[in-house]
């Protein structure tokens, strides 16, 4: 991936209001961050929301990047999963069932043809993906409830009626097994975590 | 270390993945000070998670959303006046308070810091001064009025929204009052077989459409369906031309599942189902696996 500012450069600027350093950077984020909106919310106007709610964020500075904390991206990622949250909270999108794209049946989810600026990710996504296919449909379940679906373990216990016992148990073998994998696919495709 | 530190370091993973409530979350992040295990778990698993945001399939953002999204943003400081250093930003709907910095700049404190290409004292540059500090202020009056007029807006649509949402609550009671009485006169509208989707699917089934004094209700049913792993669960949708809705998910217990839905006739023309990786799709995505043409 290339960068022509580096993320440090970019909140520095937009933290002294240059809109066009916040254009940047919503270039350099928007598939990525709405793609994983989307994911919680399921509904594209909610997930657009989500994202206007973020990008609002970083520039009225409600959220701090402090570098001191990691990488941008895993600091955007967080952010835009709480609001996602919230969303979730507040209201429940996933009856309101507006399809804003009409696809079609077994439609192939899009390539992702990126910029050389969008934070892409294309080959750490499959990467993930891959991980995560090799869950047991139990261990999916709560990965995918509690991290997509911002639920609590109490939460996945009463919704899926699982004693509480087990919902941790399966959280920590499934992670335990995405970490294996992740070493071993980070081997094979030079990844650095 | 005692039991009950010992259990805590079993909620490293759960952390990590952001599952635990308000209560666990405070506990073990006073726990996570004092143990070095548990930071050092922590780290590495956050290698995991930061990254599972990526494994989200790409989808193609709504045309537009771009210039809605920074043109909100934007819209919004301008209507704050581009009067002071830095620029104010004023107050959104849902948005945040503004920073105190900026409230100085634009009404608790109308006299901004000098130019920064001033040089010499005050009072010699006095009327100068004074020139720039009446500009600055008729900008800053000037965007006020504009801000004001986006509040007003903003007011008139949340009335709106108001008066509709009421119109929606009390047509939600009067399918509540009907909801708890039993099925009267109901009629089988229409029944279709529904037909595989491919050679290799064996299923089949049955789509019923009945009308009663409560509306007009798909039930739908169907046999030898090939078996979900995972997450996965079997979705019916209504089509009309390229327009799908989505009519509820169901399971199948030994190939064989059920599911009921009360609709709106809209005109739809197709009954299909497929197989899907999950029951929270909005649109299709898995497989097809049945459907039929219908007149509801």
């Amino acid at each position: 991936m290339t960068e022509a500012l580096d993320d440090r450069e970019l909140m520095n600027r937009i933290g002294s209001k240059d809109p066009v350093a916040l254009e940047w950077l919503y270039d350099r984020y928007e598939k990525t961050v709405y793609s994983f909106a989307y994911r919680m919310v399921q509904d594209a106007m909610a997930a657009e929301e989500v994202v206007q709610e973020l990008f609002l964020r970083v520039w009225t500075h409600d959220e701090r990047y402090d570098e001191a904390q990691g990488k941008l991206t895993t600091w955007i990622f967080t952010v835009t999963r709480n609001i996602a949250i919230d969303m979730l909270r507040r209201k429940s999108v996933r009856d309101r069932g507006i399809p804003v794209e009409a696809e079609t049946l077994n439609a192939l989810p899009d390539a992702g043809a990126g910029t050389a600026d969008q934070v892409e990710n294309k080959s750490e996504g499959e990467q993930m993906r891959k991980i995560l296919s090799v869950l047991s449909r139990d261990q999916k379940q709560v990965i995918d409830s509690i991290y997509y679906g911002g639920m609590t373990q109490q939460e996945v216990s009463v919704r899926y009626n699982i004693p509480l016992g087990t919902v941790k148990s399966r959280v920590r073998l499934a992670l335990k097994q995405m970490k294996k994998h992740l070493s071993v696919e980070g081997r094979r495709e030079g990844y650095h975590g | 270390m005692d039991k009950m530190e010992e259990e805590l370091c079993q909620l490293a993973e759960l952390y990590a993945l952001g599952g635990l409530n308000e209560t666990d979350l405070q506990q073990f992040e006073a726990h996570l000070e004092g143990c070095a295990a548990c930071r050092e778990q922590v780290k590495e698993l956050r290698k995991l998670t930061d990254i599972l945001p990526l494994a989200a399939v790409q989808v193609p953002p709504p045309a537009g959303m771009k210039s809605r999204v920074l043109g909100k943003i934007l819209a919004g400081r301008e209507a704050g006046g581009e009067s002071g250093n830095p620029a104010p930003t004023p107050k959104t709907i849902n948005g945040p308070e503004p920073e105190p910095e900026f409230i100085s700049a634009g009404t608790r404190n109308p006299v901004p810091a000098p130019p920064p290409k001033l040089s010499g004292t005050p009072a010699k540059h006095s009327n100068k001064r004074l020139r720039y500090v009446s500009v600055v202020l008729a900008a800053a009056a000037a965007s006020l009025t504009i801000y004001a007029a986006a509040l007003q807006r903003d007011v008139g649509a949340l009335r709106q929204e108001l008066a509709e949402s009421s119109e929606q609550v009390s047509g939600l009671q009067a399918q509540l009052a009907l909801a708890g009485a039993p099925s009267q006169e109901l009629k089988v509208n229409e029944a279709v077989q529904l037909g595989p989707a491919a050679e290799d699917i064996i299923a089949r089934g049955l789509a019923t459409i009945v009308i009663d004094a409560k509306g007009t209700h798909l039930l739908v049913q169907a046999e030898k369906l090939p078996k979900l792993s995972g997450s996965e669960a079997f979705q019916v949708w209504l089509i009309k031309g390229d327009v799908k809705k989505s009519a509820g998910t169901f399971l199948a217990s030994e190939g064989t599942g059920a599911m009921y839905y009360t609709f709106d006739p809209q005109g739809y023309d197709t009954v299909a189902i497929t197989q899907e990786p999950d029951s929270r799709g909005e649109q299709p995505r898995g497989r097809l696996i049945l459907a039929a043409p219908i007149e509801g």
